[in-house]
Parts: structure tokens; sequence; C-alpha cells
């Protein structure tokens, strides 16, 4: 044992300084080279991680507000559509009401007219009889006064 | 004769003295591999950013494949993260060793001594086992730290002190024995590699000083891998039979 330590040159003092400056190196390395190696990777992985969820996320999001668009749409299109029904019909009840309406009107004009025209009539008859007997009656006052005269 | 002889010397070679404690060019290495690391860190922590340049995606990748790998093997991701850091620093610490020691200059700057022998200023650092023996001895500690954090103290002595059958017992014992031995083995596995890797340079240039050693080089660069991950992995290894409860 004294040969084999002495023929490889064991000594302890050597022996604690090697293991010494492993242990020195293992720390100066763990401190500047795994740990912000590893943190480095784990922050990158972290970060994409992330950026996936927030991609899936995303996604989610825009179908949802496809969704949304699609539903909106359809929704206006109905509303405008019963709009444009109701406004057709409206009108043609309108339009109806005022043909009946001028039909009315045109009817009481014509009765007007008719009404007027009549009494017109009579008047002018009523005119005439009045005219013709006074025609009658100076014709026979003519006659007389000839037949006097003679 | 002037001809030069190989010296070979299975430990390291002293350079010199700091308050008493004598300083080996292995220990130089270690400095030096410390320093190489401590850079890239920094050099990494500077330029860190949520959207990664070259370095930093190669580093991540690295860090990520090697973090999935450990909780696949331990089934439990908050210990793969706390172990992490020891598993890769062993890694990283033995591998930037063993490819940097091909490096010019590391073996061969030096100084002689008066007697005309040759001292390198700096040498491989796996090549002394006090290097690897420390390495070990943490290893050690942190799959038995971690056995008895997980399991309790109790259940996880029960591996080694059976007494509910003949069988156990005796198994339990294999076992003490094969827990101590894992300290020679592995100590001893990466330093022998390494060594004799360096040596078989040494021998080859000896003989061949010009395209040989090129690929027998490269060979080394790949044993220097393997080394330091089979010492990483077996830590591991260790740790998830340190927490596997006993049958």
């Amino acid at each position: 044992m004294e040969q084999i330590v002495s023929v490889f040159g064991i000594n302890w003092k050597l022996l604690l300084i090697q293991g010494v400056n492993f242990g020195l190196l293992l720390a100066i390395l763990y401190r500047f080279l795994y740990k912000p190696v590893l943190k480095m990777v784990d922050a990158r992985r972290a970060k994409i991680e992330n950026a996936i969820r927030n991609a899936e996320k995303t996604e989610i999001e825009l179908g949802l507000a496809e969704m949304e668009k699609a539903r909106v749409i359809s929704e206006a299109t109905k509303r405008g559509d019963e709009f444009i029904l109701a406004s057709k019909k409206h009108a043609e009840t309108e339009e109806h009401t005022i043909m009946q309406a001028a039909h009315r009107k045109a009817v009481h004009i014509l009765n007007e007219a008719e009404r007027r025209a009549n009494r017109e009539h009579d008047e002018m008859m009523q005119k005439a009889e009045r005219e013709v007997a006074r025609m009658a009656i100076l014709s026979a006052e003519k006659i007389l006064r000839h037949g006097a005269v003679k | 004769m002037a001809e030069k002889s190989i010296h070979i010397s299975l430990s390291a070679e002293k350079i010199g003295t700091f308050l008493g404690i004598s300083i080996t060019n292995t220990m130089l290495m270690s400095f030096v591999v410390f320093a190489l690391l401590a850079t890239l860190a920094f050099f990494v922590r500077k330029n860190l950013a949520l959207i990664p340049g070259r370095l930093q995606t190669l580093v991540e990748t690295l860090f990520v494949g090697i973090l999935n790998y450990m909780t696949e093997t331990l089934g439990d991701e908050k210990l793969a993260r706390k172990l992490f850091p020891l598993i890769l620093t062993i890694f990283l610490f033995i591998f930037t060793a063993n490819i940097v020691e091909f490096t010019p200059g590391i073996g061969s700057a030096g100084f002689f001594h008066a007697n005309g022998e040759f001292t390198p200023i700096l040498r491989s650092m796996n090549t002394d086992l006090n290097t690897t023996l420390a390495l070990t001895i943490i290893a050690f500690i942190v799959i038995e730290v971690v056995g008895v954090a997980t399991l309790g103290f109790f259940q996880y002595g029960k591996k080694f002190v059976n007494v509910s059958s003949v069988l156990g017992f005796m198994v339990g014992i294999i076992e003490l024995f094969s827990e101590v031995a894992r300290l020679v083995s592995y100590s001893f596995r990466l330093f022998g590699n390494i060594f004799a890797g360096e040596v078989m340079i040494l021998v080859i240039q000896h003989f061949v000083p010009m395209v040989l050693p090129v690929p027998i080089m490269l060979f080394e660069v790949f044993v220097g891998f393997i080394q330091a991950a089979i010492f990483a992995l077996l830590t591991l290894f260790f740790v998830k039979i340190a927490i596997t409860e006993a049958h």
C-alpha cells in the first residue's frame, strides 16, 4: 500500500486541491453556464407554449367572431326582409285606401255635377216657360190692340 | 552514451512548492483546464439570448439532450436536474483535459534539472492518479449521498447488511465490496487509459517521430472522449443503482 501511494505520488494535499478545483469548477459552471442556459431554454419553451396557447385562443375567438358575424348578418337580413314585407303591405293598404277615397270623391263629384246640371236645367225650363208666357201675353196684347184699331 | 532513454514517471513531477504544498505539473494542467472551461462559460453567458446564436444552439442542444437522457435513465426529472451539473462537469473536465493534452507545448515545454532530468511544466491532467482519485471520491460520495437521501439511511443500508437470510447476507457483503472496489476501478480506468495513451505516443515518437503519431493521437482523442463519457455515465448509472430499492 505504502509503495503504491509513493509510486503513484498520491498525496492527500494534492487530492484535496484537485477536489477543491473540481468543486470550484462545478460551482462556476453551474452559476455561469448550466443555470443560465437551462433557464434560457425553459424561458424559450414557456414563451413558445404561451404563443401556441395564444394562437389557439385567437383562433377560437376568431371562430366565435365569425359565428357572431354570421348571426348578425342573418338577423339583419331577416329583419330587413320583415321590414320590406311590412312596408309593402302597408303601401298596399294605403294604395287601397287612397283608391277608395278617390273613387268616393269621383262619385261625389259626379253626383254633384249631375245634380247641378239638373238644377240648371230646371231653372232654364222655368225661365223659358216664363219667357214663353210673357211672349204669349205680348202677342195677345198686340192682336187685341190691332183688332180694336180696325 | 548520450542516447536519451524514455523517461516515464507514474507520478506527476513536482515543479515547485507554494505555501508548503508541492505544485505538480498535472495540478497546473488542471488549472489550465479550469481556466479554459471558465472562459467558455463566461463567453456563453455573455452571448446568451432568447434567439440563440450558433454556439448557444450547440450548447443548448447538448444540454437538453444530456438532461433528457438523464431524466430517462433516472426516471426522475427533479433528481436529473440536480445531478445534471455534476455529471456534465465531470464529463467536460475530463474531456477537455483529454483533448488539450496534445496541444504542442504540453509535455514538451519544461526545464532540465542539474542532473539532466527533464520536467515538463504541463502534463496531461488524467495521467496523475491524484486527479482521477479525487474525481472518483467525489463521484463516490455523491452516489452514496443520493442513495441515502432518496431511500433513507436504513433502507439504503439494507443493500449491504442483510440478515434476512444467509444468501442475502453474502450478497450484501459482495455489494459492499463492489461498492468500495469502484473507487479503485474508476480511478485506475481513467488513469490507465490516458497514461497508456501518453506512453504509447511517447514510444512511437521515439521511434517514428513524424507521421505515425498522428493517427495514434487521433485515436487517443477518441479514447479521451470515451473515457470522459464512461466516467460520467458510470456515475449516472451507479446513482441509478443507488436509488433503486433493494429486492
